[in-house]
């Protein structure tokens, strides 16, 4: 009698899905949490308005792995929001990855995306990729209350790494730190710090040698390559330079790390990382305002031929699949609609040219939003080109640095191993 | 959750057992129909067969996938002979990666260990036992990565002069004058020692409830004549308890050990293996979900193997042992 009991709850159960299952949907993997997910189920609230269409995500902070674990199943998600291009690359040689220019209105995309967006979402002449949600790369915040009170003058953009290095030794006067680093990151830790390294190799050497770094074909232990880190270590490897020392950079969550420069006294008074990281410092300091008390100039410039280069990061769109639904998603993801949402609720820079600046919260967004539509050389992150085993080796090789600037030999000559190891085929 | 999600759950809750069900009945049937004298022998054979099958589908057979797999390059494309394996005993790193597992091995299962059996035989001797087990074994029931997230809140490092949040510099700093603060996970010379703190803090408990049920098998009677005989309490504790207790305690070893040869979570949340603390697992993980290098993240799966299969058989005997004994 118990036994027919169960088979009549599963039979009931198989017909209420069937009549259940809604007519069309979509399912999306990233890596929102928080308020950027709530910028996304937004996005896609528009979306299922306008089309129908539902969208169900799944979060997740080990993206790699969970892709990795799905399409060796055979059973990716429809579209997936990456962090950087590193995976579309690797997805796109596999062949598991959609291409784009099938199903987006590629006249649309040609006039709203600049090219550098393109070249960088495609793999071997095919569009893989859309880029939504930029930040530019290397910029220095600082706070101008706390530098008047102090009697020091506001960084200038267009500042050389001399005049940084002035300002920081007039501070260095005063008994106090210039800088205020943190690298901790969970598994990514040393993350920032390799944006250092990318925005000093990229001021010192130019644009086509940075690509040629992440296309693997520089050795890590040649004389450029020391001297980046060398510069970098200007400011790590010094405890008078970096509040806190070694272990208080190491340590340090990047999140936090712009803290000691709102403190009262101000610990610290520069502190470099994207532009991302003003909707951290709103967030722990609610009080503190855009512009006038915190602000930013650009990274300062080394070999002035280069000063117009600008490092960018940018999570990105890719699908597995070409359904109708997919095209859909996929042109609306595309669209200055879609991206205003990012743009209004991160301060995430849009890359469709056509984001108004209006939708950008402040004049501080705005001005980097400007930046980036202005800038002549435009970069991605060189660690997120990297191959995996190349960039996780970067991160942990900065996290070592720091801990150890005198063993910065040892450390290249074990990178220059994984290179050739990673990038022999 | 969605429709399919609970068709699978349906699945899984009221389909597998019906099926088993289902099977055991029907192999009764014909066996019913069958003549009476060899049909014992032949319900074990059914009764055994879908535990032979599970076993051959869930291990076997990936035990010899993984074995072809560490064969093969990165891609499982070509056979490369040996060279991962080579790869796992010659690179610098991954040497690194082994001293530090049997940095765990040596430490973790030496103190846990220690402390479980100090534990349970003080604990033996106090009214309020049950509190101060129940207290040793509640981070038992913490995950890893909670754990690590506790710990690396206690770990936590501020430049001298700042307000110590972390507890450990913080208890330091208040009971010796003139301390620096200490950045425990981010210093080469105690990151590893206190990462392993962390897996004796949450093993400890385990140790000490199996060797307290351990210390109250043994019969009082042995003890009395003991004490009768002249014993002295270190006396006893070293030639009745000890020898009593041994098959106890090697029963806990066995399990530290193998379950420190897979340790993953900890290291994983706390330093994600950076400034020379990577171990075996996480180093898998790595070479599998992060560089997508499947020779050799299966050759280490492979040694991982072959190094928990002595202890296995050492625990298995032990089981028979005990067995036979009850």
């Amino acid at each position: 009698m118990k036994k027919n009991l169960a088979i009549v709850v599963v039979l009931m159960l198989c017909g209420a899905m069937l009549f259940a299952a809604p007519a069309k949907k979509i399912t999306v993997l990233g890596v929102w949490g928080g308020q950027e997910l709530d910028v996304f189920n937004a996005m896609c609230k528009a979306f299922t308005d306008k089309t129908g269409i539902q969208v169900d995500f799944e979060g997740t902070r080990d993206l790699d792995a969970v892709i990795t674990t799905r399409v060796e199943a055979g059973n990716p998600p429809d579209v997936a929001g990456l962090t950087g291009p590193g995976k579309m690359i690797e997805l796109a040689n596999r062949g598991k990855l959609a291409d784009l220019s099938k199903i987006l209105d590629m006249n649309a995309f040609s006039k709203n995306y600049a090219q550098g967006w393109k070249d960088l979402g495609s793999v071997n002449g095919k569009l893989y990729g859309i880029f939504m949600k930029a930040a530019v790369k290397g910029l220095v915040w600082y706070n101008p209350k706390a530098m008047k009170a102090a009697g020091l003058e506001e960084p200038k953009n267009g500042w050389t790494w001399d005049d940084m290095l002035a300002a920081s030794a007039k501070i260095q006067a005063m008994g106090k730190t210039p800088w205020a680093v943190g690298i901790e990151s969970g598994s990514a830790s040393g993350w920032v710090g390799t944006d250092w390294i990318e925005n000093i190799f990229l001021r010192q050497n130019g644009p086509q040698m940075y690509k040629d770094w992440y296309e693997g074909k520089v050795s890590w232990t040649s004389p450029e390559m020391k001297k980046a880190w060398q510069t970098f270590g200007q400011i790590v490897a010094d405890p008078k330079m970096a509040y806190g020392g070694a272990a208080y950079i190491n340590s340090t969550n990047f999140g936090n790390a712009a803290a000691p420069l709102f403190q009262e006294p101000p610990q610290a008074y520069f502190h470099m990382q994207a532009s991302f990281i003003q909707s951290f410092i709103m967030n722990q300091f609610p009080n503190a305002k855009p512009v006038t008390d915190f602000n930013f100039v650009g990274f300062p410039s080394i070999n002035t031929k280069y000063s117009k280069a600008m490092e960018v990061a940018a999570d990105l769109f890719v699908a597995f699949r070409s359904t109708p639904e997919v095209k859909e998603f996929m042109n609306y993801i595309a669209s200055a609609e879609a991206q205003a949402f990012w743009a209004a609720g991160t301060g995430g820079l849009g890359t469709n040219r056509n984001v108004a600046l209006t939708f950008y919260p402040d004049a501080l967004t705005k001005r980097a939003a400007s930046l980036l539509n202005d800038t002549e050389i435009v970069v991605f992150d060189a660690s997120d080109m990297m191959k995996p085993e190349m960039n996780n080796a970067f991160w942990s090789a900065v996290v070592s640095y720091v801990n150890k600037p005198s063993d910065l030999d040892s450390i290249l000559a074990n990178l220059e191993k994984v290179r050739k190891d990673a990038y022999k085929n | 959750m969605n429709s399919q999600t609970i068709l699978m759950l349906a699945v899984a809750v009221l389909g597998v057992p019906l099926l088993l069900v289902g099977y055991i009945t029907l192999s009764e049937r014909l066996l019913g129909s069958a003549a009476h004298k060899r049909s014992s022998s032949v319900r074990a054979i059914f009764w055994i067969a879908p535990a032979v099958v599970l076993l051959v589908v869930f291990l076997v057979y990936p035990i010899i996938t993984t074995i072809i797999l560490s064969l093969k390059d990165a891609a499982s494309r070509g056979y490369v002979g040996l060279a991962n394996y080579k790869y796992v005993f010659t690179d610098r790193n991954m040497l690194l990666v082994l001293r530090n597992n049997l940095l765990w091995l040596a430490l973790f299962t030496l103190v846990t260990l220690t402390f479980g059996l100090l534990i349970a035989l003080l604990a033996d001797r106090v009214k309020y036992e049950a509190v101060a087990k129940s207290i040793v074994f509640l981070p038992m029931a913490i995950s890893f990565v909670a754990a690590g997230i506790i710990w690396k809140f206690m770990y936590d490092f501020q430049p001298a002069g700042a307000p110590q949040i972390g507890t450990v510099n913080a208890v330091l700093s208040a009971v010796i004058p003139g301390y620096q603060p200490q950045a425990w996970l981010f210093n080469t010379a105690t990151n590893n020692i206190a990462l392993i703190v962390v897996g004796i803090w949450m093993w400890t408990g385990f140790a000490m409830v199996i060797l307290s049920a351990g210390i109250k098998g043994i019969p009082t009677d042995v003890l009395e004549a003991a004490r009768i005989d002249g014993a002295n309490e270190f006396q006893i504790f070293r030639f009745v308890t000890m020898p009593l207790l041994a098959p106890t305690i090697t029963v806990v070893a066995t399990t530290l050990i193998i379950d420190v040869l897979k340790i993953f979570d900890i290291v994983y949340v706390m330093t994600n293996g950076n400034l020379n603390t990577e171990v075996i697992a996480n180093r898998m993980y790595k070479e599998m979900f992060n560089y997508h290098n499947y020779g050799r993240a299966s050759a280490i799966a492979v040694i991982l193997l072959v190094a928990i299969i002595p202890v296995m058989i050492m625990n298995i005997k032990r089981f028979r042992q005990g067995g036979a004994n009850a």
